[in-house]
């Protein structure tokens, strides 16, 4: 014989049929005998009933047409980005230190010019006068699409990023070249300088430029972003746009890891089951070996945020992409990660606290809920852990059409 | 809607086939935007929620594998939107109540309006119904989806544990909980109007 207590427990089960026979019998023999239980499945089952009765409500008459609107508008953007398949981050990424090494270029190739300017005219005597000028602007127009709009701002503020931490880079190799200037004994310093720089100017004239390369630059600084604004630090123009390569479709995948060597093998061959590898670098460069070769002459403690021990490139069909993004989530469960994860993980750790701090005020620390949300912060935090202390292999991933 | 339809269907919408999407959802339109219409407790409000489930379930239709039934899973996406937006609102609206406003003369009780009968809520033609839904409102979010799923929508144990992600086990006890709550504050009103409602 069960006592009170436990039938209370089972009434709602009992109503719903959720109870084995035996368990039902029991229940009903004890209601027979018991009249506040009675009275208490009596009460639970009136509260359902009204429930069941409260009226449900029509759609509004244009529900379908407005939800039609919209999802036309998401398809659309949905074909648009099949082209640039992306993650997020990995993007971010991209389009940050491809502006960071249009800036360095143009940084380098400017002083440059202003050299030989300088030169030119203490030589002959002749001044040589800048012949138009030259507006840089950064295009981020490929991944400005309105749907998105965070991920143009944030480009923006990237870019602005660099920006400033480069102006600060031009005072000093400014400095530099004063020094140079006005104290022969440093010439060939001086000729070190040109002679790197000349290396970069020829490299950047094969990426993508409009600026001529006769040209002095004009002394003002524009920054073109997406949103129209424009700033100014009055110091000197840089050039910036980008080119075609940035519309190749590229997904960047981070997997963090923690045996380095046996990693990179491990995730070539699952790659390698998908996919073709393009090209691979484990110069310990940041993000590629052209932003290494463009920091020399530059500030060496210049560094990319998209640090990456090991790069490697594949190129893979939709169908392979989506297969590989599986297998590396299933069979790879908490050994690699895709750096989208870490944004999510956080978003979900936030969450997870704020309930359980709900909890914890609510002096419900003895529930069901509240340990669960524990041990899932838990796993949360040894995750990011993971994620921030280990190594980095990045997999850059080409969408191809088949 | 035949299993092979429907797979059918969710493959095409997969492949981004907005007609193929449009028909998936036609049968559980309604659920959905009653769902949230207690969850929330508001017409409009529930209409956007609708929208935006919706909008949501094609963004993210590739990801659907089919371990559940399609409707399930766009329930399961309701549930998600209908509780992230009542944690917003709560976020929104940190307020103490027991703080009292300071005037020029002299501190006043700060007065909070009942937000659950709304206007909308006065469609409720019937009284009753309309205390009822109230209660309802007042609920902690995790026992108001328990009621709207099992005793307003009528979903089996097994489709709450689905929609809400969490064993059935838990949702047993949720759904007991959830209705002794519901009861309390019932009666409460109770007190409050002569309208013998509970028995």
């Amino acid at each position: 014989m069960k006592n009170c207590e436990e039938i209370l427990e089972l009434l709602s089960l009992y109503i719903d049929n959720e109870l084995d026979d035996a368990t039902a019998k029991a229940v009903e023999k004890h209601i027979e005998l018991c009249s506040s239980c009675k009275t208490e499945l009596e009460q639970l089952r009136e509260i359902i009933k009204m429930c069941n009765e409260l009226d449900e409500v029509e759609l509004p008459e244009d529900f379908n047409e407005v939800l039609h609107e919209k999802l036309k508008l998401e398809q659309k953007n949905m074909n648009e980005n099949k082209k640039i398949i992306y993650m997020r981050n990995s993007l971010m990424r991209t389009v940050a230190s491809v502006a960071a090494i249009f800036i360095l270029i143009f940084a380098v190739r400017g002083f440059m010019y202003k050299g030989i300017t300088t030169k030119n005219t203490n030589s002959s005597g002749t001044e040589i006068e800048p012949t138009g000028d030259v507006v840089y602007n950064t295009d981020i127009k490929a991944f400005d699409k309105e749907k998105d709009d965070v991920l143009s701002i944030e480009a923006a503020d990237e870019t602005q990023m660099y920006t400033y931490e480069m102006s600060e880079e031009i005072v000093r190799s400014a400095e530099l070249y004063n020094s140079d200037e006005t104290d022969s004994q440093n010439n060939s310093n001086e000729n070190k300088f040109n002679v790197e720089s000349d290396k970069n100017v020829s490299a950047a004239s094969g990426a993508t430029s409009t600026a001529d390369q006769k040209n002095a630059p004009d002394e003002t600084v524009m920054f073109k972003f997406s949103d129209g604004t424009e700033t100014s630090d009055g110091t000197y123009s840089l050039a910036m746009q980008f080119g075609e390569e940035l519309e190749v479709p590229v997904i960047g995948l981070t997997a963090y890891s923690s045996d380095f060597e046996t990693d990179i093998l491990k995730i070539n061959e699952i790659a390698g089951k998908f996919g073709t590898k393009i090209k691979e670098d484990d110069t310990n460069a940041s993000g590629s070996n052209m932003a290494k070769d463009l920091l020399v002459g530059g500030n060496p403690e210049f560094t990319l945020t998209n640090k990456a021990d090991y790069v490697v490139s594949y190129s893979m069909d939709k169908l392979n992409y989506d297969k590989f993004i599986k297998e590396i989530k299933d069979k790879y469960k908490g050994k690699y990660y895709i750096v989208n994860n870490e944004e999510e993980l956080n978003k979900r750790l936030k969450d997870v606290e704020g309930r359980i701090i709900e909890l914890e005020n609510s002096k419900k620390t003895n529930t069901d809920e509240y340990k669960s949300l524990m041990q899932e912060k838990e796993n949360i935090l040894n995750q990011l852990n993971s994620i921030n202390s280990s190594s980095k292999i990045r997999v850059n991933i080409t969408i191809v059409d088949n | 809607m035949s299993i092979s339809n429907e797979k059918d269907l969710v493959e095409r919408a997969k492949s981004g086939d907005l007609e193929a999407f449009e028909q998936l959802i036609i049968g559980c339109q309604k659920k959905v935007f009653n769902i949230a219409f207690r969850m929330v407790g508001n017409y409009d409000d529930a209409n956007e929620l609708a929208q935006e489930v919706f909008i949501k379930a094609f963004r993210s239709i590739k990801n659907f594998k089919g371990d559940s039934s399609f409707s399930t899973w766009i329930y399961r996406i309701t549930a998600n939107v209908c509780l992230d937006e009542l944690r917003k609102r709560k976020n929104r609206t940190i307020v103490s109540l027991d703080q009292d406003i300071e005037l020029n003369d002299g501190d006043v009780k700060r007065q909070m309006p009942d937000n659950a009968p709304t206007p909308d809520m006065e469609a409720e033609s019937n009284e009753v119904k309309s205390i009822v839904n109230e209660s309802i409102q007042q609920l902690p979010d995790d026992y108001k989806s328990m009621i709207i799923l099992r005793d307003i929508q009528g979903f089996s144990y097994d489709e709450i544990s689905k929609i809400v992600n969490c064993p059935e086990g838990t949702v047993k006890s949720r759904i007991n909980r959830a209705r002794q709550a519901l009861k309390k504050i019932l009666q409460a009103k109770k007190e409050l109007f002569d309208d013998e409602f509970v028995k």
